[in-house]
């Protein structure tokens, strides 16, 4: 009876493994999608700079003030599930990386066709690189010189559209 | 074998156990690859139901209203919250696909909209993000943006345009808050929007005060090639590893805002056949199988999509203006196809001539 139990557990379970194998799919879950796009604070702000201008015409927050009131007025489950709690913005403006405050360039204009500009800056950063969040969800270390011009506006990002780029086909 | 002998039990040998493993890793090696072409097939009759579903949306918006749906307004109309509530435009910003909701029985769905656009009305009230079955072929998974701090349901098929290699397509900034007059006599709604679903209209915002031009929307009447010669809806272009866009660099316009967006990539595409032949001022735009590389193009338009395609291996799937649902060969020909999506070209086709 031992045997007999053995034998049909084996092939239950071998069946159960093929029907698992043969079925499985996988579902991403969206909560989960937007929290890896938002995993620190550098890219919780320049998201939510874009953000601001989606609902602004295009136009980036004047100063600080401005730019964490409408953070502080944003849909709080919005806010929850990007990892940011809704009562502490004031912790957002600050870098894990080395502690101190973010710079930000504010007044930036932004499109409806996507916009690459610079926005938010670390202080102070490590190893003598610093990181620079863009709005086009891209944050990448740079060196002194390249951090300047980006600080200072003189690097002019590619624009992007959908006639420039079919012309670039 | 097993057998039962003075109290004693005997057991499968290990042999014997491996065999018989090694024999249903045969069997289920040659039984997978039919079970997923079967699972494959259910998909693909899927599709088309979703196809015949939104077909027969349209046809009752048609009977409600005398016309069909618009495409939409102008994109940067329906981005921006500001511009979409001023209702003196009257033109509808979100697509087809939002128009339709209540003809799928998603009226609730489309209730949710705040009476402004844009992310106001869409974003913040979770309309963007919320997926509608009709809207998505089964065999695509995943199909959704995360742009920023928003997510974007994004759908699987779309109305038809002009091609860009119409001669007279030229310097329409029709994204965008423009005239719609390029050059010539020609305007952009006789030159881009040549299918049953056509934009709502333009606007020129540069204009004081802004200047609204609202085109003719179309109903039966104006099918001229015939409703059952004419595609209305066909399944759009999509490459399986942007099947979610978890980015936007570059900025995935041609999916981007999902569902509800304008008359633009995201719910409207081409087949933009070489209509001038070798003086055809861009390439023309291939049906491709969601697995297909586009190696052919720059790097840095590789990931951009204008076209129709699908994750059927080898077909495609389109709704005519009657309702019906055909399958159409990867490899058919560009200028039919083009000829197909137009209502009023006076081109003697059918989907017989594919």
């Amino acid at each position: 009876m031992k045997i007999k139990n053995t034998s049909q557990g084996c092939i239950v379970n071998s069946l159960l493994i093929l029907a698992v194998l043969a079925g499985c799919s996988s579902r991403t879950d969206v909560n989960e999608a937007i929290a890896r796009v938002n995993s620190n604070n550098i890219q919780r702000l320049a998201n939510l700079y874009f953000t601001y201008q989606m609902k602004n015409d295009w136009r980036g927050p004047t100063d600080e003030e401005e730019f964490k009131e409408f953070i502080r007025s944003y849909n709080p489950r919005k806010l929850t599930r990007i990892g940011i709690d809704p009562n502490a913005v004031d912790e957002l403006f600050i870098n894990e990386r080395d502690g101190q405050p973010f710079k930000i360039r504010y007044s930036v204009r932004g499109s409806a066709m996507g916009s690459s500009e610079p926005v938010i800056f670390e202080t102070v950063g490590v190893s003598e690189s610093r990181m620079v969040g863009f709005l086009n969800m891209v944050q990448r270390e740079v060196e002194e010189a390249e951090y300047n011009d980006l600080w200072e506006g003189k690097i002019q990002p590619e624009q992007t559209s959908g006639n420039a780029a079919r012309e670039s086909l | 074998m097993l057998q039962h002998r003075k109290g004693f039990l005997f057991a499968f040998t290990l042999v014997e156990l491996l065999v018989v493993i090694a024999i249903i890793g045969v069997l289920v090696a040659l039984l997978l690859p039919a079970v997923q072409a079967a699972r494959e097939a259910a998909r693909r009759s899927e599709c088309i139901n979703n196809l015949r579903q939104l077909g027969l949306a349209m046809l009752n918006f048609e009977s409600a209203n005398g016309v069909f749906p618009t495409a939409g307004g102008p994109v940067a109309l329906f981005t921006n919250a500001n511009e979409q509530a001023k209702a003196s435009y009257g033109i509808e910003g979100a697509s087809w696909m939002y128009q339709i909701l209540p003809y799928l029985e998603q009226q609730n769905l489309q209730q949710l909209r705040h009476e402004s656009g844009g992310s106001v009305g869409f974003v913040d009230t979770g309309l963007s993000e919320t997926p509608v079955a009709a809207f998505n072929c089964p065999t695509r998974t995943g199909r959704f943006a995360t742009i920023g701090t928003d997510v974007y349901a994004l759908g699987d098929y779309a109305g038809v345009m002009g091609s860009w290699n119409d001669g007279r397509w030229t310097q329409f900034e029709w994204q965008d808050t423009m005239p719609p007059k390029a050059r010539g006599d020609f305007t952009e709604d006789e030159v881009v929007w040549t299918g049953i679903l056509v934009k709502g209209g333009q606007v020129a915002k540069t204009l004081s005060p802004p200047r609204v031009w609202k085109f003719a929307r179309v109903g039966f009447a104006a099918i001229e090639d015939g409703a059952s010669n004419t595609i209305l809806l066909a399944e759009k272009a999509v490459e399986s590893k942007y099947w979610t866009v978890s980015s936007a660099n570059p900025w995935p316009y041609w999916e981007v805002y999902g569902y509800y967006t304008g008359a633009d990539w995201p719910i409207m595409r081409m087949f933009g056949a070489k209509i001038l032949g070798d003086a055809s001022p861009h390439r023309e735009v291939v049906i491709y199988g969601d697995d297909d590389v586009r190696s052919h193009l720059s790097p840095y338009a590789r990931s951009n999509e204008f076209g129709f395609g699908s994750a059927h291996p080898g077909v495609l799937n389109a709704v005519f203006g009657d309702g019906s649902v055909q399958v159409i060969d990867n490899s058919a020909d560009l200028l039919l196809l083009d000829q197909l999506g137009k209502r009023a070209d006076g081109s003697v086709v059918s989907s017989q001539d594919l």
